[in-house]
């Protein structure tokens, strides 16, 4: 653990300077972008589907701590 | 959600309503990556062009009529609650003029140009809007020129000056 003493410990000081690290955080960043791009280009439906997965899993993590939540859209087949 | 635009389409074809198109997050949702949202903001233009809150009670009258339940702002139209928004400025009514057709499942829909969408969040700028205006940037294919175009139509190209967004090529 960092200290505002002591600076960053050695470990933490080498790994944010390592070329390595910096160039697999790049590749992860891109791989993160390259994938918000992929389902940007979905199809609506699919975007519409995933939107209320979204509203189910909200509401069950907000439902399960005691926080009022939206009901997901009760969409007809 | 397609029973829901079927509906939009009614309340169209009917004569409730003048033209449509889908706004909002889920217009933003067209563009880009899907993220939580839970109502659909539907820009509307209605017979009565007056900017008053009377003019959605022809279309509510329908909508109750088919079973739809208001629940504060939104009314429930097949399990989506629907905000109707009237175009309220120059900005809104030229969006929704030249909103895009689109095609869900089967039924036809339209939905705002994500060029107006964009220069609508700029100009509203809420937190929110602040933040789908970068994922836009990010994420949806853009025209630029259209785009830079409506900002200075109406007004806003000073604002997106200052807004600290650009396409990162300009």
């Amino acid at each position: 653990m960092d200290s505002p003493q002591n600076g960053p410990n050695p470990e933490t000081r080498s790994a944010s300077n390592s070329p390595e690290l910096a160039s697999l955080t790049e590749k992860l960043f891109a791989a993160k972008k390259a994938r918000r791009v992929a389902l940007a280009r979905l199809p609506f439906e699919e975007k519409v589907r995933i939107i209320v997965e979204l509203q189910k899993i909200a509401f069950e993590i907000r439902s399960a701590v005691g926080v009022s939540a939206p009901k997901p859209w009760d969409l007809p087949q | 959600m397609e029973k829901t635009i079927k509906i939009l389409n009614e309340l169209e074809s009917q004569g409730l309503l003048d033209r449509y198109a889908i706004g909002g997050a889920m217009a933003a949702a067209f563009y880009m990556e899907p993220s939580l949202t839970y109502d659909l903001d539907v820009f509307i233009a209605t017979p009565q062009t007056a900017g008053s809150i009377m003019m959605l009670s022809p279309i509510y009258e329908f909508l109750r009529s088919c079973g739809c339940v208001e629940a504060g702002e939104h009314i429930v139209i097949e399990g989506v609650p629907v905000q109707f928004l009237p175009v309220h400025n120059p900005l809104t009514v030229e969006a929704l003029r030249e909103a895009r057709e689109i095609l869900y499942r089967e039924t036809p829909a339209r939905v705002l140009r994500a060029e107006h969408l964009m220069a609508i969040m700029l100009q509203t700028y809420r937190p929110k809007d602040k933040v789908r205006l970068t994922q836009m940037l990010d994420q949806a294919q853009v025209d630029k020129r259209y785009f830079t175009e409506i900002l200075e139509r109406h007004g806003l190209a000073t604002k997106w000056a200052e807004s600290g967004n650009s396409f990162g090529v300009e």
